[in-house]
């Protein structure tokens, strides 16, 4: 991969600065990549101790490996990529994740309609929602998919960020990102229905 | 995309709401006729708005501050490279200078004022030239440094 974005002559500037001692780049970057870490720590690790030691680690692993920044990535992504790996090998070390859990297939064939027939009750689904705090609804619903599903769907439609990007990030291939959004998406469209069809009933 | 019983699968539906350009010519017309599939993309519309609409976590803590307290205070090189430059130009100059002022009294007794005005000013920006030309030969090797 081999992206120089418009953004790299900035990335240059502010790594460049950073390496001949000015500090003050450094905390730049990390303004500029703050939001990006908050939205990888948030969505893979629970505990607010543990997001304010990993969030302090993340930055502490850029700074001391700067100088083996090769440009390949704009900067924000290389930074993306420590806070997702940081977080998952906490979660390995805590044994809190285990690789066969890292995504689940648990709905991803399962289909809330079966037919036209069920076309009212979608309708009545579709307005319960509406009606029932929709963010706060979805951010629950959200929160209960596998790790690395949450993290996808964050990283491409709250972070707007491309399949390439955020294969850099998480470390898979562009068709393996593209593949388990849709399976994310899937999902939790179907969670989303299943829950407010059983409220109806 | 591929298609079950002519409608479209989830990924066709999500494809076609988030980058109509890359489905298929059939998979296109089919989704001009089809409430079904209209209605099940219109589902995916909504999800992905909302999603969208979330608000932002954010640290409830100031951490620029806390990584900044961690990481080694430096002076900056460029500021030491051009004391130390500075110090050394100073040495080169003024050591003769010190050391033979009697014979340069000597030397210049019987050359005007202007002449060694002139003389003066045509090393001093030799120097300088050379000062910046060094310079910007360091800078230009920082720059094609490949981090």
């Amino acid at each position: 991969m081999n992206h120089i974005t418009e953004n790299s002559h900035s990335d240059r500037e502010l790594v460049k600065n950073v390496l001949s001692g000015d500090s003050q780049s450094f905390e730049k970057i990390i303004k500029n990549t703050e939001g990006l870490v908050a939205q990888i720590v948030f969505k893979l690790i629970v505990n607010p101790e543990d997001r304010r030691d990993i969030s302090q680690d993340v930055y502490l692993k850029a700074y001391r490996n700067l100088s083996g920044f090769k440009f390949q990535s704009k900067l924000s992504t290389w930074i993306a990529q420590i806070a997702y790996n940081t977080c998952f090998d906490y979660l390995a070390k805590k044994k809190l994740v285990f690789q066969d859990k890292l995504y689940d297939d648990d709905g991803a064939e399962k289909e809330v309609e079966t037919g036209d027939c069920h076309t009212s009750g979608e309708n009545r689904a579709e307005a319960l929602i509406f009606q029932k705090q929709q963010a706060k609804i979805l951010k629950t619903e959200i929160e209960k998919l596998s790790p690395l599903y949450k993290t996808l769907i964050t990283l491409f439609h709250n972070e707007n960020l491309s399949y390439d990007e955020i294969g850099v990030i998480t470390g898979l291939p562009d068709g393996t990102v593209k593949n388990y959004l849709f399976r994310a998406r899937k999902i939790l469209k179907n969670n989303l229905l299943l829950k407010y069809k059983k409220e109806e009933l | 995309m591929n298609m079950n019983s002519e409608h479209l699968t989830d990924s066709g539906l999500q494809q076609y709401v988030l980058d109509i350009s890359a489905l298929d010519k059939v998979s296109k017309e089919h989704m001009m006729s089809c409430e079904r599939c209209i209605r099940k993309a219109a589902d995916y519309k909504l999800l992905f708005s909302e999603i969208e609409n979330i608000p932002q976590p954010s640290f409830d803590f100031d951490l620029t501050n806390m990584v900044m307290a961690q990481i080694p205070k430096q002076q900056k090189r460029y500021s030491w490279f051009v004391f130390m430059i500075s110090i050394f130009g100073v040495i080169v100059i003024g050591t003769p200078i010190y050391f033979f002022w009697q014979y340069f009294q000597d030397l210049i007794a019987g050359i005007s004022v202007l002449v060694l005005s002139l003389i003066g000013i045509t090393i001093l920006m030799i120097l300088m030239f050379q000062i910046l030309d060094e310079y910007r030969k360091y800078d230009k090797q920082i720059n094609s440094l490949d981090f």
